[in-house]
């Protein structure tokens, strides 16, 4: 073994006493309007969540270079913090959403906007990953906290990364592109089966992606290094058993 | 005292000399990640002791796909910039006015990028380049971070993420420029940006005769401390009491806080100035 190699399992070899892996912030931000009740919504987009889990913390032990941290926000008649605590994702567990009322998006970016400042999060750290899940349009003035949110230090083009997942048909994805800033970054789930595997995904694949750590030239959304590609959809996802939101 | 070798840049990792303005080195470390992936490191730096001046240099190859010469981009970074950067702060022989700055380190940077973009030209093969942005050079990405030393002062130059410091008799760490608000995350600006022009930030200065270290790092140490300047700080006092030190010792220090730490690779260039030759004061002619 090369004294480098050997050096891979000393941990003991800090002089600064404050080095520490690089944290990855990761947003789920959550609709669960009145609508999200229908065709059993709200429960597949629990249970997708409670079942990438696993993957997840298995992907981040195999990331000795980041530490995943894990909030949620949900939103309805206004937002709340689902997951207020950055929760390390060994930690990480998932309460049931329960649905009522309407899609306040802007509440839900006002709140994410507020924990995204230089202030609290620093200057320096991994691209936070930002995962939208809607199923409808928003019934607040989404348009203004989203220019506000893109004009702050993490809010600005580039400085996260951001992905949507439109649940069902009535999906608004002119809003959810706006979002993201990106029609490419935009994913349709119309069941519950293609839904768990983008959720599984987004947790998964863009965690890994953004913790690489790679620096960033192009502040532009779009016109960055690509995503890693969404999961196929496969047979099963088009199982005629399966109902079509 | 040494003069410029292309061979030397592209075939080590660490760079020393000594000259009459004081010694010092530079070494380029791979990151932890780079090596579980077995991705090449992408870092490059340069010292250089001449007879006229010091140059001490660090270049930041971005290192993803789109980038992915980058690790050449690095050191063609540091081979283009040390002889523009001793023209520069010989040329600046008179007093220069505030509103003279801004012009002057415009000029700078547009001849360090129209340099660069020849040289990757030639490394790809072109014979007689000119200066011009194309899509290839995407390739070559980097950041730079500079500084010549010489009778006439100290010139800094820094175009994306890093830190340039300078410490004192007292150990007080003093960082030349402000921290950029347009380099949140892991954005940076970069020498093959097209188009960008005036983001690099210069300064001319008179160093006063307390300066014991001068030290330029890539983001590999602070990325690895949370970001955080201040922790960051603390390793100007603890590489100088190192400083007798070997260099594999402090190779394995840079490697262990990359392996502790987010896995990057890791740069520094390092100047100890002899204590008799400076002028005394600080002349702010720049913009930090």
């Amino acid at each position: 073994m090369s004294e480098i190699e050997s050096l891979q399992h000393n941990d003991d070899v800090d002089p600064l006493g404050s080095v520490t892996r690089s944290k990855l912030h990761f947003f789920w931000i959550a609709d669960c309007s009145g609508s999200m009740a229908a065709q059993g919504k709200i429960e597949a987009l629990n249970n997708a969540i409670q079942e990438c889990i696993p993957a997840t913390k298995e992907a981040a032990e195999n990331n000795p270079f980041a530490d995943m941290v894990v909030r949620a926000i949900a939103f309805s008649n206004g937002s709340r913090w689902h997951i207020e605590q950055e929760t390390p994702v060994d930690e990480f567990t998932w309460k049931d959403l329960s649905p009522g009322g309407v899609t306040d998006l802007g509440s839900a970016i006002r709140l994410l906007s507020k924990e995204l400042q230089p202030e609290k999060m620093g200057r320096r750290a991994l691209p936070p990953v930002l995962v939208l899940l809607s199923d409808g349009a928003p019934t607040d003035d989404w348009e203004t906290e989203l220019a506000a949110f893109n004009k702050t230090g993490w809010g600005r083009p580039g400085r996260t990364v951001r992905i949507a997942v439109a649940i069902g048909q009535d999906a608004n994805k002119d809003v959810l592109t706006t979002f993201t800033g990106n029609e490419e970054t935009v994913f349709e789930a119309n069941n519950a089966q293609r839904l768990a595997d983008l959720i599984k995904w987004a947790s998964v694949t863009l965690s890994k992606y953004a913790s690489s750590g790679a620096s960033q030239i192009d502040p532009i959304p779009g016109s960055g290094p690509a995503l890693p590609p969404p999961p196929p959809i496969l047979e099963e996802d088009d199982n005629d058993d399966l109902e079509l939101w | 005292m040494t003069s410029f070798s292309e061979d030397v840049l592209f075939s080590n990792s660490q760079t020393q000399g000594q000259n009459q303005f004081g010694d010092g080195f530079s070494v380029s470390v791979q990151g932890a990640r780079h090596v579980r992936n077995d991705t090449l490191c992408q870092d490059s730096s340069l010292y250089l002791a001449t007879e006229e001046y010091v140059f001490c240099g660090v270049a930041d190859g971005h290192g993803d796909k789109k980038h992915a010469m980058s690790h050449i981009g690095s050191k063609l970074a540091l081979k283009v910039a040390h002889p523009i950067l001793f023209d520069a702060l010989r040329s600046l022989t008179q007093p220069i006015s505030p509103r003279d700055w801004p012009t002057i380190q415009s000029n700078i940077e547009k001849r360090i990028r129209w340099e660069w973009n020849c040289e990757c030209k030639r490394y790809m093969g072109e014979q007689s380049p000119t200066g011009e942005w194309t899509q290839e050079l995407l390739r070559f990405g980097t950041t730079l971070l500079a500084t010549c030393h010489s009778a006439h002062g100290t010139l800094f130059f820094q175009l994306g993420d890093g830190d340039i410091a300078i410490m004192n008799d007292a150990e007080e760490v003093q960082f030349i420029f402000d921290e950029d608000d347009d380099v949140t995350g892991t954005i940076t600006h970069s020498l093959c940006r097209p188009f960008e022009e005036n983001v690099s930030k210069s300064i001319l200065l008179h160093l006063p005769t307390d300066i014991r270290m001068i030290l330029l790092s890539s983001d590999g140490i602070r990325d690895c401390l949370q970001g955080d300047r201040n922790r960051f700080s603390t390793i100007l006092p603890w590489l100088n009491s190192k400083r007798d030190d070997d260099t594999e010792t402090l190779n394995k220090w840079l490697y262990s806080i990359s392996n502790n730490g987010n896995g990057d690779d890791i740069s520094l260039s390092i100047h100890y100035p002899n204590t008799h030759n400076d002028i005394s004061g600080v002349l702010p002619n720049g913009n930090a």
